[in-house]
């Protein structure tokens, strides 16, 4: 992405927030009340027109029980990293609260990211031996994930609620380099399900107590189906099949959310993978050594 | 140009092809269990002297194994020095299971010819397997109508077949850097083979031992076997059988019509 361009959707998210925490005050309060709901791993989504503005999402209501989301840190990505082709990676979700009557709800979120990076893998074809040229040989990827959610709430009484709901999120990836000359292409797909629950207990009007657990039952067997060229007369397809992830992956985080007039604060520390929400992916335990963390600081009005 | 193959997202599963089981032909080999008698050379030895002609003139074997080793070379070229096949872009997959499908258009007879033509020069189709990121010792697939050139010393003959084909290169899967040539390749071959306009059905498995090496393995009637022996680039040739073990076998010639066993000479 070229850097003028970084730098101006860098300035327009931080307005946007900084406009979002200055707005008027609406009749919508953040503190934990009957109405206002944990909305995160909850089947609960903002009131029509409302708004959260938060560091890791942004999120309006479009309808009563519809609202519109997207993750900030995919495109926060671009904003950093210079391999970004897209800006970003974009994505958006929407979250429908189809039941909320009495002591149940129950939401139905399906959400689309996507985005592609290319890399300079070999700067010696560029005759200055330094910047990549769009002679240079570059490693490209695409990627393409789709997570859908079904979470239902239950209201045990007014302090205590319980949280339950699974994700599927397919995934694909496609690579390859360019110009194109005698490699291997592929893309790869990867599909998994998860399971998550949410124990909450609101201590005061502001502090409310979570312990969330997340579970992955399934995850289908990576295969990676690409290209060999080796001449003009000779090429290859060829299937991989890999292992990535592990059946299994769990995590166990206890948490805390604090909620005030408009300012909300997620925070959490827990044990095991770290699953990490915008994308629906999950990051083994020993790639953080057991420790899956949860937090988010966002203004609702 | 970005080259690359997109897939739908959907639960996907990779089959593995079930490789030919070649391992009677291997044993065969190892252990002929054919006794050879004047009579006995005097029913095959012109036959085998035609289809070792045959090979030696179409290196048949050499247009398979040109395709199988550049395939091999190119999976090298993109692993690492952990064994870790390299996808770009797609990171890096330690020892992996892969079911390779394997596409050659053959050269053709036109010497000048820019690149081959699968519609009049034919194709080569082959599958080759990765276990834990080594080859597996068996290659498999099938020439359509095949054309390529042959070298007979300063001439070139033109070659082609067609049929099915099927290589061993071992017991155990060979690691990508490994030289194939140096292991003794087993080929099967059930079709028709052709050189200098002269077409012979065949139903035969032969395999190169390495230094020019060649090997005929020769079934009778009754079921039993033997293995004729010779070499590419030398006159030396030799039978394998019952009686006479050992990788060089007794002195054999087909043209002088004699072979000496432990038992002595045969004559036919």
């Amino acid at each position: 992405m070229h850097p003028s361009l970084r730098k101006h959707l860098l300035v327009a998210v931080i307005c946007t927030m900084s406009a979002g925490a200055s707005a008027v005050p609406s009749k919508a309060r953040a503190y934990h009340t009957y109405k206002e709901r944990l909305l995160d791993t909850t089947a609960y989504s903002l009131e029509r027109r409302e708004f959260r503005l938060g560091a890791m999402k942004l999120s309006y209501g479009i309808f009563k029980y519809l609202e519109i989301s997207t993750y900030t840190v995919p495109w926060l990505a671009g904003l950093f990293l210079e391999e970004f082709e897209t800006i970003g990676s974009p994505n958006v979700e929407f979250k429908s609260t189809l039941i909320n009557r009495n002591r149940f709800a129950l939401s139905v979120s399906v959400e689309f990211l996507w985005g592609r990076v290319s890399s300079c893998t070999n700067p010696m074809l560029n005759p200055d031996g330094q910047l990549c040229t769009t002679e240079a040989e570059f490693s490209t990827v695409n990627w393409l994930v789709y997570p859908i959610s079904v979470t239902s709430s239950v209201r045990i009484n007014s302090r205590i609620s319980i949280h339950i709901g699974g994700q599927y999120t397919a995934t694909q990836a496609t690579g390859g380099t360019r110009p194109f000359e005698g490699d291997i292409s592929g893309s790869a797909v990867v599909n998994m399900l998860q399971i998550y629950g949410m124990f909450e207990w609101r201590l005061s009007r502001v502090v409310a107590l979570t312990v969330t657990t997340r579970w992955l039952p399934y995850v289908s067997q990576t295969v990676v189906r690409g290209q060999i060229v080796v001449d003009d007369d000779t090429g290859a397809t060829i299937g991989i099949q890999a292992d990535i992830l592990d059946n299994n992956a769990f995590a166990v985080i206890p948490g805390a959310v604090f909620s005030w007039n408009r300012a909300n604060i997620r925070l959490g520390v827990g044990y095991g993978a770290f699953f990490v929400e915008p994308v629906g992916l999950v990051v083994p335990a020993s790639v953080l050594s057991s420790i899956s963390p949860e937090f988010d600081v966002f203004v609702r009005f | 140009m970005l080259c690359a193959v997109t897939t739908m997202s959907c639960a996907e599963t990779l089959d593995i092809p079930v490789a030919p089981d070649l391992d009677d032909v291997v044993v065969a080999y190892a252990s002929p269990s054919a006794k050879i008698s004047g009579t006995v050379m005097e029913a095959v030895g012109d036959e085998l002297l035609e289809l070792r002609e045959l090979l030696k003139q179409s290196e048949v074997f050499e247009e398979i194994l040109d395709v199988i080793v550049s395939v091999q070379l190119e999976l090298d070229a993109n692993t690492d020095e952990s064994g870790n096949l390299e996808v770009p872009g797609l990171g890096a997959f330690p020892e992996p299971n892969a079911v390779i499908e394997i596409n050659h258009d053959c050269a053709g007879w036109e010497r000048n010819a820019a690149e081959g033509d699968a519609e009049t020069a034919g194709s080569i189709r082959l599958t080759m397997l990765l276990d834990t990121g080594d080859v597996r010792p068996e290659v498999w697939g099938d020439a359509t109508q095949c054309k390529f050139l042959a070298a007979l010393g300063a001439t070139t003959l033109q070659s082609s077949y067609d049929g099915q084909v099927a290589v061993h290169f071992g017991e155990e899967p060979v690691p990508t850097g490994e030289r194939l040539r140096d292991l003794v390749i087993t080929f099967v071959l059930t079709g028709t083979l052709g050189v200098a306009g002269k077409e012979v059905p065949i139903d035969q498995s032969f395999r190169l031992r390495g230094e020019g090496d060649l090997e005929i393995l020769w079934e009778l009637n009754d079921g039993t076997s033997f293995v004729y022996l010779f070499n590419l680039e030398t006159p030396r040739q030799g039978i394998r059988d019952a009686n006479c073990t050992g990788d060089e076998g007794c002195s054999c010639s087909l043209e002088e019509r004699e072979c000496t066993l432990p038992s002595g000479s045969i004559f036919w």
